[in-house]
């Protein structure tokens, strides 16, 4: 009859629930149990079709305005309460209103089984592409920037090193997304911001490497993640020699030959360092931690280009942090900085709450922010 | 049963049954029961025959219809599905996009719950498609015959009501729907022996013997019953 692309989802629904601001909490906790409804939902290239007794409601792709929005948790809960679930997908759209001309936002709440909502806003993200967003002529960087932060990565450190080191090229992303209004000044998404990431579903993700998004994810110290040892390798090879071998964060500085870098590089989206020397050796070194790699590429770099590590003191000292490197005497031999001037700078990163008292890095500072 | 004997005096209006898998257009202007018409012989034959259909309506919310039927004495079919299409045109109506391929889905989406079961289908009406048809896009034409060859195609006998407005829809204006049906069936009003009546003419109907002439119908508290050959002055 027709050659459609059809795909079927079994799942739990409200199909038409005023737009849902802040959550279901305005409905009563009975009532809620009773919106939802079982069904196999039609999705076409054109359509949602949703079963509603031996008929079904009719929803046209083109009236969706958003869809991935995420509920707080006390909703979430909600839906986990009342369906078992804890998957949820949130579709916006502009109907008509039955009373006047003007047309009003409903919700349509999507709770299933975790592989089952995930195909469906996969199929969705294709079929509603980004036609709508194509005005505010976005770069791949943008985007790119913009699914990190969906993604909870908001570390500066983090996400300069995504950005192959380059501040200004972070910098000028975020501008961008924050004028187009897909994020907050504090580096948030916002509900258009969420709705742009669902459309671009896993496109993004392709292109960043699955394996690269999981460690980056890891790296936020508020994550509980703070007293896991990052798995280090360094590797050496130069003409038939080659060594290799694990390596602890705070020593791996002692394998870098800092007066005869040639060249320093990030690999594999900053999951490898890679240093030539003037001597035709080549340093590998692999890290579960980006953030050390990023440290160690920073200090590379400043060598490489006989820049005085004493020229941007703090932003040393916070790469030997990163590193595990606290011992004031060994920043001091390694930067060519007087001790008492690391410890004027550390002080003054203590009195920032940058660090604590033993000098190690505070969660949730160096989080992408207005000052950007 | 035939679809002819679904009902009271129909067939002696036809000779031999209307082929399955025929396109019907039953026209008439506002006022000649043509929903009531279209949906009282379905629903009595598909009880009959333990076949399911599906009614699309695009004008009235499927209460509205079925209280317009139960009004007409005209019973209620669960193997008669009423597709409610008027709730979508009020909600989206400058957002749709193809309502031919949504009516196909629709048709797809029944064929699979009921099977070879599922084999009839209409459309009340053909006025309010056209309102919803992309003119700019593709004709008018090459659409309803993408339309009537997917019916055909479904092996669908399909009743297709027209409402006759006295102003020419786009359709009209191109006049296919004759061409491309295999049956029409005109209902109007008329007056008769000194009050008004309803009547019925086949006007043509592909393979069936049938009567030229009009027949007058009455709305009975058991729905459509054909009563007698007019004698028109």
């Amino acid at each position: 009859m027709m050659n459609k692309e059809i795909h079927r989802y079994d799942l739990t629904y409200i199909p038409d629930a005023p737009y849902i601001v802040a959550g279901l909490y305005f409905f009563k906790k009975s009532d809620i149990q009773d919106l939802w409804r079982k069904g196999t939902i039609v999705l076409t290239d054109t359509e949602l079709w949703l079963p509603e007794e031996d008929q079904w409601n009719i929803l046209p792709l083109t009236a969706i305005e958003m869809f991935g929005r995420t509920l707080p948790t006390s909703s979430l809960r909600d839906v986990h309460d009342t369906t078992g679930y804890t998957s949820v997908l949130v579709v916006d759209y502009k109907k008509q209103s039955s009373f006047g001309t003007h047309e009003v936002i409903s919700t349509i709440l999507f709770a299933g089984e975790n592989v089952t909502i995930m195909e469906m806003r996969v199929q969705l993200a294709r079929l509603l592409g980004l036609s709508r967003y194509a005005e505010l002529n976005l770069t791949e960087d943008d985007r790119k920037l913009l699914y990190l932060l969906s993604e909870g990565i908001k570390k500066k450190a983090i996400l300069v090193m995504v950005f192959g080191g380059d501040k200004e090229k972070l910098r000028k992303s975020f501008n961008n997304l924050k004028k187009a209004e897909l994020c907050t000044k504090s580096a948030d998404l916002t509900s258009k911001g969420r709705d742009f990431i669902a459309r671009l579903g896993r496109m993004i993700e392709g292109e960043l490497g699955e394996d690269a998004i999981a460690p980056l994810k890891g790296l936020d110290p508020g994550d509980g993640n703070e007293g896991r040892e990052a798995v280090n390798t360094v590797s050496w090879s130069s003409g038939k020699s080659y060594m290799v071998g694990r390596v602890e964060a705070e020593l791996l500085w002692q394998h870098i030959p800092f007066p005869v870098v040639a060249d320093v590089k990030l690999h594999d989206m900053g999951t490898q360092l890679r240093i030539t020397t003037t001597y035709g050796a080549t340093i590998r070194i692999k890290s579960t931690s980006p953030p050390v790699l990023m440290s160690l590429f920073d200090l590379t770099q400043a060598a490489r280009e006989k820049i005085p590590y004493a020229s941007e003191p703090t932003k040393h000292i916070m790469n030997l942090l990163a590193l595990g490197v606290r011992n004031v005497k060994i920043i001091s031999d390694i930067l060519k900085i007087t001790e008492s001037n690391v410890k004027k700078e550390l002080d003054q990163m203590f009195s920032e709450g940058v660090v604590n008292r033993k000098y190690e890095l505070i969660a949730g500072a160096g989080d992408l922010d207005e000052t950007d | 049963m035939r679809l002819i004997d679904s009902l009271e005096g129909l067939n002696r209006v036809f000779e031999t049954d209307i082929l399955e898998s025929s396109i019907v257009i039953v026209e008439g202007v506002e006022g000649t029961a043509k929903s009531g018409f279209v949906y009282n012989l379905l629903s009595n034959y598909l009880e009959s025959a333990d076949k399911y259909g599906v009614y699309i309506t695009l004008e009235q919310r499927k209460e509205s219809h079925l209280a317009n039927m139960h009004s007409m004495g005209i019973p209620i079919s669960k193997r008669l599905v009423i597709s409610d299409f008027s709730e979508y045109r009020q909600k989206f109506e400058h957002k749709t996009q193809d309502i031919i391929g949504m009516i196909e889905t629709n048709i797809m989406l029944f064929k699979e719950r009921a099977g070879d079961k599922f084999g009839y289908f209409a459309l009340d009406s053909l006025g309010a498609l056209y309102s919803l048809l992309d003119l700019q896009e593709t004709p008018v034409r090459k659409q309803m015959y993408r339309f009537f060859d997917a019916l055909r195609q479904e092996q669908l006998t399909s009743f297709i009501i027209l409402e006759e407005t006295g102003i020419a829809t786009p359709g009209q204006v191109l006049g296919s729907e004759p061409y491309i049906a295999d049956g029409i069936i005109e209902l109007g009003m008329r007056r008769h022996g000194g009050r008004f009546t309803r009547d019925l003419r086949v006007r043509k109907m592909r393979a069936a013997k049938h009567s030229m002439e009009p027949w007058i119908f009455e709305i009975t508290p058991s729905g459509v019953v054909i009563r007698e050959e007019a004698t028109y002055d």
